[in-house]
């Protein structure tokens, strides 16, 4: 057998495995995946650490954290930053909208704006967002898939072709198996993935240069600048990496699947606690910096550095053994794509087509409505992903320059009486327009700054000023 | 809806990792000194991940306290 035909049958085992183990795991029972990541359910202690590590491996940071370490190099560290404080905000809102939650029975983000703000507008426009704000997200999904299967096939099979397959498979995978199977296939996932993650993070380092140490040893003395800000840019520097933390920190827990979890969790404290402990899982994501960083001398000169990882597996390692990562890697992207899939297709119906447009669609319907959403949006991404080439990280930039854009209406909503709706519409609107315009027409940064983050200053400066000259919105 | 706010000291303590990781980024991002064979910048932001959450197990402490109050209160 050719290496080829070795990796690609390692990865569709893989893959294989992890469906079925959906199919038998969680067919019949509601298996909710913030289950997984809040409290306690006698898990061993080796398991807990798996799956929580595990948890912060996405196709973003595996593929995309080390292909900027590559690429870009010192402004990749604003991901160890982000997470970590991100975590810390968390602490001190989610509580808070989990017993709002509990107290109006929200299901959904929409539903706090609307409960908040008493507004069907407002609750809509925040629908529209979530769900265009998952599209570049679950693009960075279809890219990595593509990735994966281009790279473990020797380049046999060519990116565009191999980002129809995945998408294919995904749209079957959503439709077969549902999100009720998704939590038992993310632990296949964040087993293999932390598996795989210590073996290259500590292997790669250790084949070509004998170490960790000797690595950063050669590449300070070869490179100096690359480990720095701003690295191999030219604008990523300081500012840049201020405003990208704070806007990225500030919306991590904006996602509209996220959102919707907290209100599932048993109690607030336990939120509470989540976000004393998660911060340590982000260690281990420096395993995969360290690999990005060995590719810079090691496999140079590469067209997109969201390659550097399999690149440097696929030189590294036997070919059964770039189908393992790969195929972790294919999990690593289907279980949060169909995720992010289904929540957007249900967003749409739900919560926006039915309330705006067909208020007399019964539960039948609106749910034959998301399933024909979940084809259409994935052949938007799938369109979004063959037509562009940015790179991972830049599309999940993309993605948050959009959700944090909610954060001023639900701090706002949450801690001050004096907020009205016109105010938090508006600076939502606003801040929307400000970082759409400056991303697509490529000012980001804009004089240094995050374009998300100017968007979310203008929002929260509108939002507060327009508060103060409208009466308060009471709930 | 506004719910209670949490408590200074939980936010001061909350505010310490902003600090430290973000804020004073021009003072600690260089290379060297080496730590553990880790470039500075690096080393840095690992060792504050676990003071973090050193932090927010504090403003934890703060918090649950004074909600057992709160609730003896009343």
């Amino acid at each position: 057998m050719s290496p080829s035909a070795i990796s690609l049958a390692v990865i569709l085992a893989i893959v294989g495995l992890g469906v079925a183990i959906g199919f038998l795991a969680g067919v019949r029972r509601k298996m909710n995946l913030e289950q997984w990541t809040v409290g306690g359910r006698g898990f061993g202690t080796l398991l807990m650490f798996l799956l929580m590590a595990g948890e912060l491996y996405t196709t973003f940071s595996f593929l995309g954290a080390s292909g900027w370490a590559y690429s870009r190099g010192g402004p990749t560290l604003y991901i160890l930053a982000y997470i970590t404080l991100g975590y810390v905000i968390s602490f001190f809102i989610l509580p808070q909208i989990w017993e709002v939650g509990r107290k109006y029975q929200l299901q959904t983000q929409s539903d706090f704006f609307n409960v908040r703000y008493g507004s069907k507008h407002l609750a809509a426009f925040v629908c529209v967002v979530g769900v265009t704000v998952l599209i570049p997200y679950l693009q960075l999904q279809i890219t990595g898939l593509g990735i994966i299967v281009n790279v473990a096939s020797f380049d046999r099979v060519g990116r565009t072709p191999a980002m129809v397959i995945s998408v294919v498979l995904l749209a079957a995978f959503v439709f077969a198996s549902g999100v009720r199977a998704v939590a038992w296939i993310s632990v296949l996932k964040d087993f293999l993935m932390v598996v795989a993650a210590f073996a290259i993070g500590i292997g790669i380092p250790y084949i070509h240069y004998g170490g960790i140490g000797p690595m950063f040893a050669a590449l300070a003395q070869a490179r100096p600048a690359h480990l720095t800000m701003p690295g191999a840019t030219a604008n990523l520097g300081h500012t840049w990496y201020i405003s990208t933390v704070l806007l990225t920190s500030a919306g991590l827990s904006m996602w509209p699947h996220g959102f919707g979890a907290t209100f599932t969790a048993k109690s607030g404290d336990i939120l509470r606690r989540n976000a004393v402990v998660m911060p340590l899982y982000a260690v281990t994501l420096a395993l995969i910096f360290f690999v990005g960083f060995t590719a810079v001398l090691v496999v140079p000169g590469l067209s997109d550095g969201d390659l550097a990882l399999l690149t440097i597996v696929r030189q590294s390692f036997p070919a059964w053994f770039l189908g393992v990562v790969g195929g972790a890697g294919a999990l690593t992207a289907m279980v949060p794509a169909s995720i992010l899939i289904l929540t957007s297709a249900t967003l749409f119906a739900k919560n926006l087509w039915r309330p705006m447009f067909a208020p007399a669609m019964t539960d039948d319907q609106v749910a034959k409505l998301a399933r024909a959403m979940v084809v259409v949006i994935s052949g938007i991404s799938l369109y979004l992903a063959t037509h562009s080439s940015t790179t991972l990280v830049s599309l999940l930039l993309l993605s948050y320059a959009g959700v944090s854009q909610f954060f001023p209406g639900v701090v706002l909503g949450l801690y001050w009486k004096r907020v009205s709706m016109p105010g938090v519409f508006a600076g939502m609107i606003t801040g929307v327009a400000i970082a759409a315009f400056l991303t697509l027409t490529h000012r980001d940064p804009f004089f240094g700054w995050s374009a998300g983050f100017v968007g979310l200053c203008v929002n929260f400066l509108i939002a507060i000023g327009l508060s103060l000259l409208t009466p308060a919105t009471q709930d | 809806m506004p719910v209670k706010k949490p408590s200074l000291l939980a936010l001061l303590l909350g505010l310490i990792p902003f600090v430290a990781t973000c804020f004073t980024v021009a003072l600690w991002d260089r290379v060297d000194p080496m730590i553990l064979g880790l470039p500075f910048n690096l080393a840095w932001l690992l060792g504050w991940i676990g003071l973090t959450s050193l932090c927010m197990w504090a403003a934890y402490r703060v918090e649950t306290a004074r909600e057992k109050k709160d609730g003896e209160r009343r």
